[in-house]
């Protein structure tokens, strides 16, 4: 299986990126395989360009995706190993299920009101 | 009735102008849309027209009033908690005296406490302001004070209750017996990925749900101990040697996790890099 990346996973990888590989390129990532877990999904990933990471598990500091239907929003991790693009882990917060359906969704963070 | 009356209709009853504080999809994302809004907050009747509005569906409105609760009020409850908590305010004499370090809870009067949104609104101030004052180990007295003069004393008797509860230490069995029954999903999710290297600690633990349970304890005790790192949203924070708690002697990261209403919800959990 090599398929594109859905939009959601896109932006994930995107936004992680940004604040930690500065030039990396994102337009040779496909999937391999994905795992709905029920609770998240695992998203395996290869790289064309072959770029070089160092191991550990990488997201946006603070981001998570709000997502309708989703009580509480999703978080996220990528995880490199062998310095290589390993999976997103995509997972619900808490005892909450996610049955995969990318429905609409949001990437929040951060809080745009005015404080009292 | 005719379309048009029905807006003369919502006009006449002040029906909130979604458009000046939110975009399409009820999100606020401008600082001129954060203005609007807290000038409609200030507005009790325009205050229980939204919460009417979500309850009657309106995905909008049921949008704003989640952002609301979950995240724009607990975060201000919790701001106030880290401003009277602050060193000199730990000092009896310094507290009374200050004129800063007890809250003057009249800023929010224009939050209704006996209108069905307004009510909502001081709680979820509250609950930001109760679970940082418990994460800062304020006396029990300034939390029940706050309950008072923010939810009100018929609440506050029946809360005084839970907060006794959720003062002292968490037993496994009130864990278990929020937990309810463990989604089994969760568990594939967390435990079921070798590279999470957890298998130890199940078999320590005697089982993926048990392992669950003492993580889920160990987790609220360092969140009570001020131990763990979060954002602003309550999303732990994700970096290598961060939210690492103890637990049956095994050391756990966790590298995905929400905190919401007083209690870290798990998102993932790994022990990889660990002792």
């Amino acid at each position: 299986m090599s398929e594109p990346l859905t939009p959601l996973e896109y932006d994930l990888m995107r936004l992680t990126a940004e604040e930690n590989w500065p030039g990396f390129r994102l337009d040779g990532l496909k999937v391999t395989k994905r795992d709905n877990t029920g609770a998240g999904r695992y998203t395996y990933l290869e790289d064309a360009h072959a770029q070089q990471l160092v191991d550990g598990d990488y997201s946006a500091q603070y981001r998570w995706v709000d997502m309708d239907g989703i009580v509480n929003g999703m978080g996220w991790i990528v995880a490199v190993s062998d310095r290589k693009l390993l999976y997103i882990d995509i997972h619900t917060f808490g005892n909450i299920t996610w049955d995969g359906v990318e429905r609409p969704w949001r990437i929040r963070g951060g809080v745009a009101l005015p404080r009292t | 009735m005719p379309l048009r009356a029905v807006h003369v209709l919502l006009l006449l009853a002040g029906a909130p102008n979604y458009d000046a504080f939110s975009d399409r999809d009820g999100n606020i994302t401008t600082e001129r849309q954060g203005r609007a809004l807290f000038q409609l907050l200030q507005d009790s009747g325009q205050v229980e027209a939204l919460f009417a509005d979500a309850e009657a569906g309106n995905p909008r409105a049921k949008k704003i009033v989640r952002e609301l609760e979950s995240s724009y009020f607990p975060d201000t409850g919790r701001e106030l908690a880290d401003l009277v908590s602050r060193p000199p305010c730990l000092l009896p004499a310094v507290r009374e005296l200050s004129g800063w370090c007890v809250p003057n809870w009249a800023f929010i009067d224009f939050l209704k406490a006996d209108k069905p949104g307004g009510a909502r609104l001081r709680k979820a101030l509250f609950q930001g302001f109760e679970e940082r004052a418990r994460e800062r180990h304020l006396e029990n007295q300034l939390i029940l004070s706050a309950m008072n003069a923010v939810v009100g004393v018929s609440v506050a008797a029946s809360a005084i209750r839970s907060a006794e509860v959720a003062g002292a230490s968490q037993s496994s069995v009130a864990v278990r017996e929020e937990a309810g029954s463990i989604d089994p999903n969760k568990l594939h999710h967390l435990f079921d990925k070798p590279r999470h290297l957890l298998d130890d600690l199940v078999r320590a633990c005697g089982g993926q749900e048990a392992a669950f349970l003492k993580i889920q304890e160990a987790a609220n005790a360092a969140l009570r101990e001020g131990r763990l790192v979060m954002g602003p949203d309550g999303i732990l924070a994700r970096k290598t040697g961060v939210n690492v708690i103890e637990v049956e002697g095994f050391q756990v990261q966790l590298i995905g996790g929400r905190v919401v209403n007083g209690k870290v919800e798990i998102g993932t959990i790994s022990r990889e890099g660990l002792r």
